[in-house]
């Protein structure tokens, strides 16, 4: 003789049921509402992210799994770089390329710097003045010893560093002549973030901490950093998180 | 319910009682199913591969801006070409601004796209450089955008290390006993040598008839290669190998006897693996980059059908054989 389940036991089994449908309920509507949040992160322009202060929240707690395991082993933890192998610390004030708004940053995440594609951000590289040929591909010559140590001297001048004056004066001639650095670093020397040529008369190195011996190593044998590019390894709604994070973290640091 | 036959060519006659019937097998229903999904699935398939709008999506993604033909244009770059174009912050264009944007990329797509179809990759010179720019590119961004190990970059510098010492720098003084002066030359070589040990001036030099010989608007401290410039091969072998205060014997060369003094000489001094850092991984990854490129091309090569005509296959092959 075969018996149903008894009054009881049907009850608990209406009880997981519901309780099975609840759960799934709440699942779609989580995953209803993320993917919701993430088109809304995706169709809004990214300047404006950061304004909205439930997308940035959103938009930083999704990207900052993918910081530590993407950017991370580089950039540091906390973003601050590392100026010994010329990583840029991201809570810096100056940004190599742009003025730090999401969309530069955004575009710098996608496509890299030197990332060997098309769209990477590589318009020029730091000529090394110690070398026969300074820039394969440009008509540069050579600087000599003593015109990298009067640069160096001018740099340190600009800085508002005791500094050898006529070395300075010397090394002035030539950043505006012999040397051409105006091309890229501008005549006063505060950079030109449209083709990533740093301010040489800020605070804030790349590469060292603007000691004479580091200038004239960067002068004398070049520069050329590289950044991944991350289009097509992550998707563009990560990239775009990871983008309002970095802004986030640099203004955070002010 | 009625009865309803249906008559056949030959006269047979099937019934069609149990045809609307979903709990009954019925082999002319599932003839004219079976038919049916055929012309349907043909339909949409000859829909598709005729007409570009047959394969369209409806739902644009977030991350694009629009689908032509499939091919999307992607937000960012959509921005991009905004801000590039007016010159400003994306935020602060107008909509007539991003609408004149967006059929500009638009327009530019549908005429990718169009020249793809007329094979312009086949035939259009610029458009095959760039085309195998755009490869090579590609077939090396990997390695491009890797970051090495510390491990490796330690590996790498330590077999290049030679290669990562500073550039060295000499303050050398050269004289030249002309060869005009004939049989005398050897002789008034001798006593300048003589003089020059032991402390003689370059003025005193002159006034004995012995040269120095300045390079126009250089200055006396020079970087290894800028001197072999300067001074010619010959000479710099001599001068590399001498030590600051030294003064070395004539050599004699087409011009005459030349007399090296080397006032100051640094020589290249090795640079630890921290300060070489960054010119390490800039020659790791070139050294990488080159590496994927021949294997490419080398793969290619290997899966290619290439045929040379009779009169330069020999040379080709021979050619081809000396490559690593």
């Amino acid at each position: 003789m075969v018996h149903g389940p008894g009054p009881f036991l049907r009850w608990k089994m209406c009880i997981a049921a519901a309780c099975a449908a609840l759960l799934l309920a709440g699942a779609g509507f989580y995953w209803l509402s993320h993917s919701a949040r993430l088109a809304a992160l995706m169709r809004a322009d990214p300047d404006t992210v950061p304004g909205d202060a439930d997308l940035a929240a959103f938009a930083i707690a999704y990207a900052r799994p993918v910081y530590e395991q993407h950017c991370a082993s580089c950039h540091g933890a906390a973003l601050q770089g590392d100026r010994t192998r010329g990583i840029p610390a991201l809570v810096a004030h100056q940004w190599l390329y742009g003025g730090g708004r999401v969309a530069e940053i955004e575009r710098t995440i996608l496509y890299g710097i030197r990332a060997g594609n098309t769209k990477t951000r590589h318009l020029a590289d730091m000529p090394g003045f110690a070398r026969a040929v300074p820039y394969p591909g440009y008509a540069l010559d050579p600087l000599e010893p003593g015109d990298i140590r009067d640069v160096v001297e001018y740099l340190i001048n600009a800085a508002g560093k005791p500094a050898e004056a006529d070395a300075a004066e010397r090394g002035a001639q030539i950043f505006a002549r012999k040397g051409q650095c105006f091309d890229c670093h501008e005549r006063d020397a505060r950079g030109d973030d449209a083709i990533g040529a740093p301010s040489l008369v800020g605070s804030e190195w790349l590469y060292g901490t603007g000691t004479r011996q580091d200038l004239y190593d960067s002068i004398a044998g070049g520069r050329q950093g590289s950044c991944p590019a991350w289009s097509g390894t992550l998707s563009p709604v990560t990239i775009r998180a990871l983008a309002v994070l970095v802004y986030a973290a640099s203004h955070e640091a002010r | 319910m009625s009865m309803v036959h249906a008559a056949s060519d030959d006269g047979k006659t099937y019934r069609m009682e149990g045809f609307w019937d979903p709990r009954r097998i019925h082999p002319l229903r599932s003839m004219i199913l079976f038919a049916l999904g055929t012309i349907i699935g043909i339909a949409i398939a000859g829909y598709g591969l005729f007409t570009a709008e047959g394969t369209v999506t409806h739902r644009v993604p977030p991350e694009n801006l629009a689908l032509v033909n499939n091919r999307p244009i992607l937000r960012t770059d959509f921005i991009a070409q905004t801000e590039t174009e007016f010159g400003m912050p994306f935020g602060e264009t107008s909509r007539e601004q991003r609408l004149k944007v967006l059929d500009e990329m638009i327009r530019e797509e549908l005429f990718v796209q169009r020249g793809l179809e007329l094979d312009f990759p086949g035939t259009d010179p610029d458009t095959r450089t760039a085309l195998v720019a755009a490869v090579l590119q590609q077939v090396v961004a990997e390695v491009t955008t890797r970051t090495p190990s510390e491990d490796e970059l330690r590996k790498f510098f330590a077999a290049n290390e030679a290669a990562y010492a500073s550039e060295g720098t000499m303050v050398l003084r050269n004289f030249l006993v002309s060869a005009g002066k004939g049989p005398a030359a050897t002789e008034l070589a001798q006593r300048a040598l003589a003089a020059l040990r032991a402390g003689a001036t370059p003025e005193e030099l002159r006034s004995m008839g012995v040269e120095e010989v300045v390079p126009e608007h250089a200055s006396p401290e020079q970087f290894y290669f800028a001197e072999k410039v300067h001074i010619g091969a010959t000479l710099f072998d001599r001068a590399v190998t001498m030590d600051s205060g030294e003064v070395g014997e004539p050599i004699a060369l087409p011009d005459g006897l030349h007399i090296l003094q080397m006032v100051k000489n640094t020589h290249p001094t090795p640079s630890s693996f921290e300060r070489a850092r960054s010119q390490v991984l800039s020659n790791f990854v070139t050294e990488a980059r080159k590496r994927v490129e021949d294997a490419d091309l080398r793969y290619l090569r290997g899966k290619a059908d290439i045929l040379i005509a009779e009169d330069y296959a020999a040379d080709y092959e021979a050619t081809e054989a000396d490559k690593p």
